[in-house]
């Protein structure tokens, strides 16, 4: 299995390719490199034109007519017979913070919680503006896997909240965030920059990126783990990866 | 193991007198008190500090409160660090009690994490449960655990209940007696003097040549700055839960007795303060006094 | 990876550096001399960690929060009422009332909180003090905890030292265990030699006595030989065969001194010599050396009487009567040869002894010794046959000299017939026995009786060996006894009533004769009833007194019986050697075989002896 996880030097070879590629297409992504350090990691900046929907997460699956059939799971996550314990814990997890609303527990807080969260929703309430999207590609030497972490802020600076993020998800990405144990999106420090920063959390992604990387050997085919790991999360936070890099490699 | 157990409880049962001041720009209806707490060095900020949002309600409008954070000496303090982490890699030698200023306005979006709730620090707090797995044994122990397991550390942490914790956490510490400790040491070096937060990188308990790994040898490879050149004066401290380990202290017994309830070693590296001791460093190592 | 593989030295001065500050007291035994340093470092690092952040600060904050929680509750309500000023005047009076009570309230809050506050500063203070102490403690167990170090080292040492004088002891022990087994090994040997020389010692000296023997037995063939060549040549000469009569005498003298020195022995062959010419001075001579010899010692004497009895190792079975004669007037009671086998003197009724003396076959008159008033029961030589000792009817008992015929002494005392006078072993002593039941021990020179012994029984008989007095009884009873003690020592049992005693030459065997017409043979050295019966067909025990003899060289029994025939068995098998009849025409009363073997005499109760030999 060693060729289903990936080393640092791995990691950084892949990344040089996706460099390359990278300035031949004129994307943008650069890497930064680390003070006092070896480490670094790829970054990308673009700015998007964005929908937020700002509707609590449930009512936006509801809205959805081919999420029907999953109301009743996104009502708790509690009761998603479908996932697996672990996944579901997560997703228990996740969807707590996406929605910010828990009954059983600390209701006072939760209430102070509401109340902001409603405010900032309000505010955007179905505006689409323009975000500054900041993406960071770093190796994760626990999970032996890159780890997508993102910021968006507006054009004035502005940070904007989990909820928000989230609601710029587009909806059908958002049940699959749900449902399937590919990922989720979390706040978490940057560990390189301690900086405040959301995350597609990286402890599955040896599970999906496993198929993949066996189909791809059975064929014989070389396959850049990097590349091939962003093109299946990126689109999930908005970040399309062009096909030209594929057909170039 | 007597020692080890009592070590075990020693770390756990922590504390840290805490004083929180509101901080000035804050619109009060009347001068607030400070309000103080013996803050546990292995819990979060955010989940403990729910008495003192209590008390500064009580002289504040609703309206202006937003999201509570904390600062201390102008650093906003990070929730999601362990609070002794917070307390040894910033005001490991101040003058108690630790004097943090509660803030309820200009969040800083960019530095620290939002906690809206509880359920944020339980996400956080098995999060960093699992990457440890990860690194010690490639999440086998944690996968194999039932939710109700996971729920159980969880509510020994927020409730402050050390047998109940370390009745699950336990399983957490086995590792193969052959193998001689865990995969690789889930551990982090702080910092203050750049950028980058913290050191995490792969480090096995035991080298390849079979000899076992100290907190030296781990410093050595991540931060040599933080051994002393022989003869020369000391320029750090390596605090672990306010306490300075001996550096031939084995690193996998470390990994097991210190480590916070999220199974990270937290290790500080603290600048070391070459004025005279004040009264402060009297208070937090008493043994300097007796020093001829 | 080059970092990774920190010596471990460069670690412990570091780590001694590292905790110089905190623990400087540590820094020194860093080196790893217990495993466990570095745990009892983090283990008292956070006892003073909580005891600085935790404990000390417990108390105050709960005081604290206390203390605010009423002051808010204070506050909270003061402003209620400050908020609501009532318009009512009644109420007012009540609301300063409120007012008053509650500054009250909080003058007490703040004395409390000046208080708490001087119990932090004691508190404080207590606990400076306590550090200093801590300090000043662990500054002690610095010391202490060298002093064990050194004590430990020193330990060491010692154990070290002990295992070397260990190891040197048991190497001294291995060489002793060595030296010891080859100790052993030598003893062994030792005693190997010993044995064998021993064993050849003994080997020589069984072949000396052999030579000896052989040598001594070729000369006392030879000699007899001689002698027994010198009477059958039947010299004529009465003095011829008379000196050859006292060679022998002489020879036996000779072997009477045999252990004495060789200068002696050449006196008496001087004697010898001048005896061809003066029997008389060496018989004097004699006589005179052998009172001196038994002053001296009983046994020697005895020993030496015994010698000429060796010579003789061959008893000779009479075969036929060399001479009958009537020899008293009325029935004989005892016949008894001289030691020196030349003299046979004969004891009867008719009160009188007669002596005979034994030469060439013939038995010839010599003396007639009278003096007792009744008939004579017993007679005995002593060794030197110069004394004649008798038992009579008449109550006592009478010693004569050979060549006096009145008596020299009588011994009188007892209460009925006397049946028995011996020699005891001890010079100048005769023992008697009585129809009386008694034993008396007389001495000769006091003509007194010095002991009496009362027995149960008749006593028929007794003989004496060294020490012991061995008496027969009419009871069926042997007793022997202690004639130091006049104690009985043992009662051997018999089958009737016995009639005689008699004793090997060499004291070892005691036959007795009995009314059963049984004799017995006791073994005296076997202490027990073993004993031989003999028995023969025709052998009948004439009267109360018959005596029968053992042979001198202790083969033979001899007995005469009723019907007038001598019996005489073999003592090793049993078995009747021979039976002469026919010359006794009435019971046998008595018997006696010559000292040297040749003789036998019988008498019986018809006044008549005959002297028996084998030729």
């Amino acid at each position: 299995m060693s060729s289903c996880v990936l080393d640092k030097e791995t990691f950084r070879h892949c990344c040089q390719l996706l460099l390359q590629l990278s300035e031949q297409l004129g994307d943008c992504w650069c890497w930064v490199p680390v003070q006092d350090s070896q480490d670094g990691y790829l970054r990308k900046t673009a700015l998007r034109l964005v929908t937020i929907d700002s509707r609590p997460f449930g009512d936006q699956a509801e809205s959805s007519s081919e999420l029907g059939p999953h109301n009743s799971c996104l009502s708790g996550p509690d009761v998603q017979q479908n996932d697996q314990d672990q996944s579901a814990l997560i997703g228990s997890a996740n969807g707590d913070i996406i929605r910010g609303d828990i009954e059983d527990q600390d209701n006072k807080d939760n209430r102070d919680g509401d109340d902001g969260e409603d405010r900032i929703c309000r505010m955007c309430e179905g505006s689409s503006q323009v975000l500054q999207y900041e993406y960071h590609i770093l190796f994760s030497c626990s999970y032996r896997a890159p780890v997508l972490y993102f910021r968006v802020c507006t054009l004035e600076g502005r940070s904007l909240s989990l909820e928000e993020v989230w609601g710029s998800i587009h909806p059908n990405f958002r049940l699959c965030l749900q449902t399937s144990p590919f990922t989720m999106v979390t706040q978490q420090e940057h560990p390189l920059l301690g900086q405040a920063f959301f995350m597609l959390h990286p402890c599955r992604t040896e599970d999906f990126m496993r198929p993949l990387l066996q189909a791809a050997q059975d064929q014989n085919r070389p396959v850049n783990y990097v590349l091939t790991w962003l093109s299946m999360v990126g689109p999930v936070v908005g970040l399309d990866v062009s096909l030209k890099y594929s057909t170039q490699f | 193991m007597a020692d080890d157990k009592d070590v075990l409880r020693d770390v756990w049962f922590g504390r840290i007198p805490t004083c929180f001041t509101l901080n000035q720009d804050e619109v009060t209806e009347r001068e607030a008190e400070p309000y103080y707490l013996l803050l546990p060095r292995v819990s979060y900020l955010t989940l403990v500090t729910d008495k003192v949002k209590k008390h500064f309600l009580k002289v504040m409008k609703q309206e202006d409160m937003e999201e509570m954070w904390f600062e201390y000496e102008g650093t906003p303090l990070k929730w999601h660090y362990p609070i002794g982490v917070l307390f040894d890699l910033h005001a490991s030698n101040t003058v108690l009690p630790w004097s943090i200023t509660v803030h309820f306005k200009n969040f800083p979006d960019r530095d620290l994490l939002r906690c809206p709730s509880h359920s944020v620090i339980e996400a956080h707090f098995m999060s960093s449960i699992k990457e440890a797995d990860a690194l010690k044994h490639k999440s086998q122990v944690v996968n194999d655990m039932q939710k109700k397991d996971h729920k159980q550390l969880w509510m020994g942490l927020q409730n402050d209940k050390f047998d109940q914790f370390w009745a699950m956490n336990r399983k957490l510490m086995e590792y193969p007696t052959e193998e001689g400790g865990f995969r690789y040491i889930p551990f982090r070096i702080y910092q203050t003097m750049s950028d980058r937060p913290f050191i995490q990188k792969l480090f096995r308990p035991v080298s390849p040549e079979g000899n076992t790994h100290t907190l030296g040898s781990l410093l050595k490879e991540m931060y040599p700055a933080a051994i002393p050149n022989e003869g020369q004066q000391k320029r750090y401290q390596v605090v672990i839960h306010g306490i300075e380990p001996l550096l031939e202290t084995p690193l996998q017994w470390l990994s097991e007795h210190l480590s916070h309830p999220d199974n990270f070693l937290h290790i500080c590296i603290v600048r070391r303060l070459d004025e005279p001791p004040s009264p402060s460093c009297l208070l937090v190592f008493p043994t300097v006094t007796s020093a001829p | 990876m080059a970092a990774l593989t920190v010596k471990p030295f460069a670690v412990i001065a570091e780590s001694a550096g590292q905790a110089e500050r905190s623990s400087r007291v540590l820094a020194p035994m860093g080196g790893g001399r217990s495993l466990e340093t570095w745990k009892r470092h983090i283990v008292r690092q956070l006892k003073d960690r909580d005891l600085s952040q935790h404990l000390k600060y417990q108390d105050l904050f709960r005081f604290y929060t206390r203390l605010l929680e009423k002051t808010s509750l204070a506050k909270g309500m003061l402003s209620c009422s400050v908020r609501h000023p009532s318009t009512n005047s009644s109420t007012i009076s009540s609301l300063l009332h409120q007012n008053n009570q509650l500054q009250k309230t909080m003058g007490e809050l703040a004395y409390q909180v000046v208080e708490l506050q001087h119990q932090i500063k004691i508190k404080e203070s207590v606990l400076e003090e306590q550090h200093t102490r801590l300090g000043e403690q662990e500054r002690q167990f610095t010391g202490v905890f060298y002093a064990c170090q050194e004590l430990q080292e020193q330990v060491e040492q010692v154990q070290g030292e002990n295992k070397e004088l260990k190891r040197e002891y048991d190497a001294v022990l291995e060489r002793q265990r060595g030296a010891e087994t080859r100790l052993r090994e030598e003893k062994v040997r030792e005693g190997h030699l010993l044995e064998d020389m021993i064993l050849l010692k003994k080997q020589a000296a069984a072949r000396l006595n052999c030579r000896n023997e052989r040598r001594s037995r070729a000369r006392d063939a030879n000699l007899q030989k001689q002698l027994q060549g010198a009477a059958r040549s039947k010299v004529t000469v009465n003095i011829e065969s008379s000196s050859s009569a006292r060679t022998s005498g002489s020879t036996s003298l000779k072997k009477e001194n045999q252990d004495q020195d060789s200068t002696e022995r050449r006196h008496t062959r001087l004697f010898r010599s001048a005896s061809a010419t003066s029997p008389r001075i060496l018989t004097s001579i004699r006589e005179l050396f052998d009172r001196k010899r038994r002053g001296h010692s009983v046994c020697s004497l005895e020993e030496d009487l015994m010698c000429p009895v060796r010579i003789c190792l061959s008893a000779r079975v009479p075969a036929r009567a060399l001479q009958m004669l009537d020899a008293h007037e009325q029935g004989i009671n005892a016949v008894r040869f001289s030691s020196s086998s030349d003299m046979v003197a004969t004891g009867g009724t008719d009160r009188v002894i007669k002596l005979w003396e034994v030469r060439t076959g013939s038995l010839t008159h010599k003396a007639t010794l009278d003096g007792s008033t009744e008939g004579i029961t017993c007679i005995e030589f002593d060794p030197t046959g110069y004394k004649i000792l008798a038992a009579s009817y008449d109550k006592s008992a009478l010693l004569w000299q050979r060549d006096d015929s009145v008596p020299k002494l009588t011994l009188t005392g007892h209460s009925r017939k006397v049946t028995a006078a011996r020699f005891s072993s001890s010079p100048h002593q005769v023992v008697t026995g009585s129809a009386d039941r008694t034993v008396r021990l007389w001495d000769l020179h006091r003509a007194a009786c010095v002991q009496e012994v009362e027995v149960a029984s008749f006593c028929s008989d007794l003989v004496c060996c060294a020490n012991c007095i061995i008496s027969g009884h009419y009871d069926s009873k042997i007793r022997i006894w202690d004639s130091r003690a006049a104690s009985c020592v043992q009662e051997l049992p018999a089958q009737g009533k016995v009639t005689s005693l008699d004793l090997s030459t060499d004291h070892r065997k005691l036959l007795s004769c009995c009314r059963d017409d049984c004799l017995q043979l006791v073994d005296l050295r076997m202490w027990s009833n073993d004993r031989m019966c003999f028995r023969a067909e025709g052998f009948k025990c004439g009267s109360d007194s018959t005596k029968a003899v053992i042979s001198p060289d202790s083969c033979f029994l001899a007995a005469g019986s009723a019907d007038g025939s001598i019996y005489i068995w073999n003592a090793s098998t049993s078995s009747l050697e021979a039976r002469l009849p026919d010359k006794h025409s009435s019971s046998i009363s008595a018997v006696s075989w010559s000292l040297s073997g040749e003789y036998v005499v019988s008498v019986d109760k018809s006044r008549r002896a005959v002297l028996w030999s084998d030729i």
